[in-house]
């Protein structure tokens, strides 16, 4: 016995090595005795100053107990009120009831607090402490308790700022888990919506949670995701931007692989559709796994409408999305190598306004294009009190002075200015980023080989694209292989009641969405 | 992951997509040449001659529904037979994949990049068809799923849009003495639709659902008919003697396309634009079933199909840049596809029979 | 990685190999409208020359001539191209808008014998490479029409620059002086000439299909054709009426009434106005504007002997009386008997131009021919290559029907 409390004694004046790998702590074992426990404990975590203690007695007895959390992220008042004051205070009547009070006791009977689990080794502890759990140990018992008390400082939720609709619901995640996953059980009372809860990162062990309706989703799709989401070999993850990066096929493709996204009701109607979400703790994003490239062209704004509008919108966007990444590269192809294209009129009417422009139109192209990514990336980063300036120099020093110069020509700003504004209709930030590089290529096989460039240059992007899967699901889908009762929903949209079947590219389980399309009679 | 496979209704648009190709640049010329009016008449022939020795190509699919053409030709006839009789498709298929490429380069030349000497456009068509052909079968499907429609559209434009021009009768007279014409244009005209055994190289990857044989002979039809309306428009638009001076008459019917005051007044060039991804996918599937022949022919297993995939491209840069008269190449051309009237005709009823008797031996044993 | 690095030594191969098509729009020079004409010129009424002016030509003819390979120049190719005001500092702002004073083209004229080297040769006077691709119209003068169409326009139809919807016309003297006319409502008289012929729907005296796709089929198959005939003046130009050719020369010109003729039986009338005089022969005039016209040639074979029925079927509608001293005649009589003498008017017209043609010109501009060649190919295949002697004396029956449908208000 000497020579264990010896052993333990000496390796407490060591100092521990703090490892990234809290499974390393899995070896040590609580004491008996709760200051030996309390300052092994503050010593793993670097007698970090806002890790307090408490020593106490339980009711009018002589067990002395201990508590141990970190201030900033346990509910005070909750272990005041339910932790300490019952034990300190309440126990009394317990004891004088005749009850013996050891640890069983404890744990059952005497506090008030909701979730309380027992522990006896270091790792599950630790982790628990800096997870903003608080520890109970208690004077001669070799396992102590770890409850739950936690703080969500933050938020409810928040208000969707990169995917914003004209009339949806305006609720977007916010940084805490339990929260968004409030947000999302409101929405969907089926019993069979599972929440699956996983632990990433060496160093953060975030909360991680996977979402999807059982019995909809296909089990191959999930059990993928759980594969990959287990081998994640990280230390300190951040963001869903991250783990998307990782959980993907292909981490190097310019095209998004993973849909996120900051809207609950985007999340609920993806997982419906059969696809699985991911959330992550302290990350505002959600992840939607599998994702197609039509479906990162769709909104949620396009169900709100009637089906022809909503389809004239999405169809719109496509051509966005076509203008956004070739319009400066045709422009530079059909004035320099075929204006036979154009009408005789419009051939005059651009040659003249580029009369006097000293550079040739690629120059010039090229030159506009850096601007306009430098204007964008300014934008990013400007701070609210000169937000106004960078619109003006931008706008009406580059654009006008510069054309008025005789610098650029005209014809070049209204190009440059279209080929920006389209870049913003397409639905998914990652993606507009993707069509925002492949213009630059696209501009130099203009430049090279005019349209035939430009076409060929197409052709590869479709092959790249045509290769590209998501999770098992080929990027293009539904649109290749054809699958007639999928594009009811992919370039148009066709009216909510002919919307019965579930996206066949899923192969959801459950194929039946609503019930045989019945219109609603005309009153 | 489930495997995946090649969807029916691929396999019409990957028929149609390998039909469909450098040909319909030319086609009108040889044959109203030797049928004048009456050339729509051999070429619909013809195309049903194609249509029968696709549903032998697909019966011989089917006798062996795992095996692609180079392997079935290999498995029934034998290591050395097979490989004979396998040589010559080997060779038409690279002959017509680089000859593709230089007629293409040629037209493109005329009617898009004047100035930009032929190698480099080559070069690029080549590399860009060798990516897809690496990247798999099915990503080549999905190419296709796309540009298919694009296709279809590009075609139907260039039949409708012209209508306005065209004057009916120069079609007549219909069938003057010109039966014998006609009959002589039959072969001529089958060889048009080259491409059209893909189904022997497809089949193995498709997903066997019933209605395959529909989706494929829509895929044949397709082209027929879009070729036939081609010619009988260009005919009605040209007239006879008008044609045989063309060396490209469908890019020459498109630019006879008038739009007055409408955005695009010359819709040539946008027809070419369009025009490049039809060639494209056809000389994607062309290369994909020659790397096949080359790679089974040597015997070679599969992981070194890649390896086979770039090293034909300076053997098809060569084929392309051999001759160096425009008007030579296309005699060449035509010349050559009668290679594929052999294969066609002969080679493949051949080795289905075989085929067919190898099977009632196998299944009597 | 090996894939990576090979994917960057192709990209910076195509930098390097540079741009070979690539050439700035303003830097093009965009031929509207070309003239052709025959060199040297006959001399014409209206030259103004004065001691000065006659140096200054003289100066500008030694910039067009070039050294030839063989003989002396046969043809003045004649090419206008647009003025792109060059830029200047502009207070509005906007380089390229402001007006220069002056004219907006410019007429370069060439002389030699082959028109590929004469436009190569004009790349050594001009800062902007030639371009065909929005070529309007190529005028061609009278008198090497007569010489042979053949002859000269291989350039055309070999060149992929050139399009089939190029519009040809004859011109009636100079060629070149429809080029230097500055019209009133457009910039460029190419432009203007061949925006007329869009209008021309309304007036049958014009030639609607006069581009250089007609002109080659017609050469193909050896028909004889018509072209649109063009004139001008100081400042307007017109085209109406056309030029005869038989075979591939220029015969004739064929009057504005002839051309109406010739419509109406090849079944390309569009559009336009009949009149004639009242049947009671007073002075008053009532015009009937045609809103179609249907003709049907059927050949009547009799041994070796052909015939032609042509049937013509017009609809219109009464526009205009003049003269007729108010009498407002609505009744249904008057109508029918207005009816007989259209008819009767078309038939006098189209039997004299039938007429005319075969003797005078022995054209046969009405594609009687290819009638016979599509309906009676047996005929054909006989007597075909006598065409020529046959045509003159062919005899032709017309049927005409008119029906007035509308009467105005």
């Amino acid at each position: 016995m000497t020579k264990l409390l010896k052993r333990r004694l000496g390796k407490r004046n060591r100092k521990i090595e703090i490892s990234g790998d809290t499974d390393r702590l899995k070896q040590f074992r609580l004491s008996e005795d709760i200051s030996d426990n309390i300052m092994r404990l503050k010593n793993i975590m670097n007698d970090s100053f806002d890790i307090k203690s408490r020593f106490f007695r339980i009711g009018g007895t002589d067990l002395q107990a201990a508590v141990l959390y970190i201030e900033s992220l346990v509910n005070e008042e909750m272990i005041m009120n339910h932790l300490l004051k019952p034990l300190i205070l309440q126990s009394t009547s317990v004891i004088e009831s005749g009850v013996a009070v050891n640890f069983q006791t404890i744990k059952d009977s005497m506090l008030s607090i909701g979730s309380i689990q027992e522990a006896e080794t270091f790792d599950e502890i630790v982790l628990g402490i800096m997870s903003g759990d608080t520890f109970l140990s208690v004077q001669g018992y070799t396992k102590g308790l770890i409850l739950s008390a936690r703080e969500y400082e933050g938020k409810p939720f928040g208000i969707p700022t990169v995917e914003p609709s004209v009339k949806g619901p305006q609720e977007a995640f916010v940084e805490i888990l339990k929260k968004n996953l409030g947000l999302i059980r409101k929405r969907i009372r089926d019993p069979n919506l599972a929440f699956e809860l996983y632990k990433i990162g060496k160093r953060s062990k975030s909360d991680t949670v996977i979402v999807y309706i059982k019995g909809i989703a296909d089990q191959d799709i999930v059990d993928e995701v759980r594969g990959r989401l287990s081998s994640i070999d990280l230390d300190i993850e951040l963001t869903a931007f991250q783990i998307g990066r990782l959980l993907v096929e292909r981490p190097n493709s310019i095209f998004p692989l993973v849909q996120t996204t900051e809207r609950p009701d985007k999340l609920v109607s993806a997982i419906s559709e059969g696809r699985v979400a991911i959330l992550i703790n302290g990350s505002p994003d959600a992840i939607l796994v599998p994702v197609t490239f039509p479906i990162l062209m769709q909104s949620v704004d396009d169900y709100f409408e009637n089906w022809l509008v909503a389809s004239v919108i999405r169809f719109s966007r496509y051509i966005g999305l076509f203008l956004s990444s070739l319009f400066p590269a045709l422009y530079i192809a059909v004035t320099s190598f075929h204006p036979g294209m154009l009408p005789t009129s419009l051939v005059l009417s651009i040659a003249a306004t580029r009369a006097g422009v000293p550079f040739p139109a690629v120059i010039e192209a090229v030159l506009m294009e850096v601007i306009l990514e430098l204007l964008q990336e300014a934008s990013i980063r400007l701070p609210k009190a000169v937000g106004q300036t960078v619109s003006i120099v931008g706008g009406l020093v580059i654009g006008q002075a510069a054309v008025q110069a005789g610098i650029v020509s005209p014809i070049m700003v209204i190009v440059i200015s279209i080929t920006a504004v389209t870049s913003f209709v397409i639905p998914d930030y990652s993606l507009s980023l993707a069509t925002r590089i492949i213009r630059v290529p696209f501009m130099v096989l203009a430049v090279t080989f005019g349209s035939f460039g430009i076409a060929m240059g197409m052709l590869i992007l479709l092959t790249y694209l045509s290769s590209l899967k998501s999770f098992g699901i080929r990027y293009l889908s539904p649109l290749t292989p054809y699958r007639f009762r999928d594009w009811k929903d992919t370039i148009i949209r066709t009216p909510l009641w002919t919307l019965t079947k579930r996206p066949e590219f899923l192969s959801p389980e459950d194929t039946n969405r609503a019930g045989p399309g019945k219109r609603r009679n005309k009153q | 992951m489930k495997t995946e496979q090649l969807s029916a209704p691929q396999i019409m648009t990957l028929t149609v997509s390998a039909i469909f190709g450098v040909d319909v640049l030319v086609v009108q010329r040889e044959l109203v040449t030797i049928a004048r009016q009456d050339a729509w008449i051999s070429l619909a022939l013809g195309g049903i001659l194609i249509i029968l020795m696709g549903i032998v190509c697909y019966y011989l699919a089917c006798l062996y529904p795992n095996m692609d053409f180079p392997q079935i030709i290999l498995h029934v006839c034998g290591k050395f037979f097979g490989r004979l009789l396998l040589l010559p498709a080997l060779v038409y298929d690279l002959l017509y994949t680089g000859l593709s490429l230089r007629i293409f380069a040629q037209a493109l030349k005329m009617f898009l990049l004047s100035i930009t000497p032929m190698v480099p456009i080559i070069l690029f068509m080549a590399l860009a068809a060798a990516y897809a052909v690496y990247k798999g079968i099915y990503t080549i499907g999905g190419i296709v799923d796309i540009i298919f429609p694009i296709c279809a559209v590009t075609a139907l434009s260039i039949i409708v849009l012209p209508l306005r021009q065209t004057i009916f009768s120069n079609l007549k007279p219909i069938l003057f003495e010109n039966t014998g014409n006609v009959i002589k244009g039959i072969l001529p005209g089958f060889h048009q639709f080259t491409g059209f055994g893909i189904i022997t190289f497809l089949f193995c990857y498709t997903r066997r659902t019933k209605g395959i044989l529909k989706w494929y002979l829509a895929g044949l039809g397709i082209p027929i008919f879009l070729y036939v309306a081609l010619t009988m428009v260009t005919i009605m638009v040209f007239g006879p003697s008008d044609v045989q001076s063309l060396i490209y008459p469908t890019l020459t019917l498109a630019k006879s396309i008038e739009f007055p005051g409408t955005f695009l007044e010359r819709v040539e060039s946008f027809v070419a634009v369009l025009w490049i991804g039809i060639v494209f996918v056809s000389v994607v599937l062309f290369l994909f079933k020659s790397t096949r022949n080359i790679t089974v022919f040597l015997g070679l297993d599969t992981k070194y199909q890649s390896f086979v995939i770039w090293t034909q491209i300076p053997l098809l840069l060569g084929i392309a840049l051999f001759i160096k008269n425009a008007l030579e190449v296309i005699e060449f051309f035509s010349r050559m596809k009668y290679m594929d009237v052999i294969l066609g005709l002969f080679v493949i009823p051949f080795v289905t029979a075989v085929a067919l008797l190898k099977k009632r031996k196998e299944t009597n044993q | 990685m090996k894939k990576r690095s090979l994917l960057l030594f192709f990209l910076v191969l195509a930098l390097l190999t540079g741009c070979w098509d690539q050439k700035d729009i303003e830097t093009r020079g965009y031929v509207l409208g070309l003239a052709i004409d025959h060199y040297p010129p006959t001399p014409h009424a209206n030259e103004k020359s004065g001691p000065e002016q006659a140096s200054a030509a003289e100066e500008e003819k030694k910039l067009e001539r070039m050294q030839l390979h063989t003989g002396e120049p046969v043809y003045a190719m004649t090419i206008q191209l647009p003025l792109i005001a060059k830029a200047e500092s502009q207070s509005d702002g906007w380089p390229g808008g402001g007006q220069t004073a002056g004219s907006r083209t410019w007429e370069i004229t060439q002389l030699g014998n082959s028109f590929f080297s004469m436009n190569r040769e004009m790349a050594s006077r001009t800062s902007l490479s030639l371009y065909y691709e929005h070529l309007q119209v190529i005028i061609i003068s009278e008198e090497v029409a007569k010489k042979g169409m053949l002859d000269i326009l291989d350039f055309f139809l070999r060149d992929p620059e050139m399009r089939r919807r190029v519009k040809i016309f004859i011109s009636q003297g100079e060629a070149k002086s429809i080029l230097d006319v500055v019209p009133r409502t457009q910039e460029y008289s190419s432009v203007y000439l061949a925006m007329i012929l869009t209008n021309s729907s309304r007036n049958s005296r014009t030639v609607y299909h006069t581009d250089l796709g007609e002109l080659i089929c017609n050469l193909h198959d050896g028909h004889d054709f018509i072209l649109g005939k063009v004139v001008s003046t100081e400042d307007e130009i017109k085209t109406s009426g056309g030029a005869v050719f038989r075979k591939d020369k220029m015969v004739g010109w064929a009057t504005e009434m002839e051309m109406e003729a010739i419509h109406f039986i090849r079944n390309r009338y569009e559009g336009g106005i009949l009149t004639v005089s009242t049947p009671e022969g007073e002075e008053g005039l009532i015009a009937l504007e045609i809103t179609s016209a249907k003709s049907r040639i059927t050949p009547v074979i009799k041994g070796d002997q052909v015939s032609f029925h042509i049937e013509i079927k017009v609809e219109g509608d009464y526009s205009e009386d003049i003269n007729l001293h108010g009498h407002e005649k609505l009744d249904v009589a008057f109508l029918k008997s207005l009816k007989k003498q259209f008819e009767k008017e078309i038939r006098k017209i189209c039997l004299d131009t039938i007429e005319r043609m075969q003797e005078e010109y022995g054209a046969d501009v009405f594609h009687f021919d290819r009638v016979l060649q599509t309906e009676e190919p047996a005929y054909w295949k006989r007597m075909g290559s006598q065409w020529d002697s046959i045509f003159p004396n062919v005899e032709v029956a017309m049927d005409v029907e008119v029906d007035i449908v509308l009467l105005g208000i």
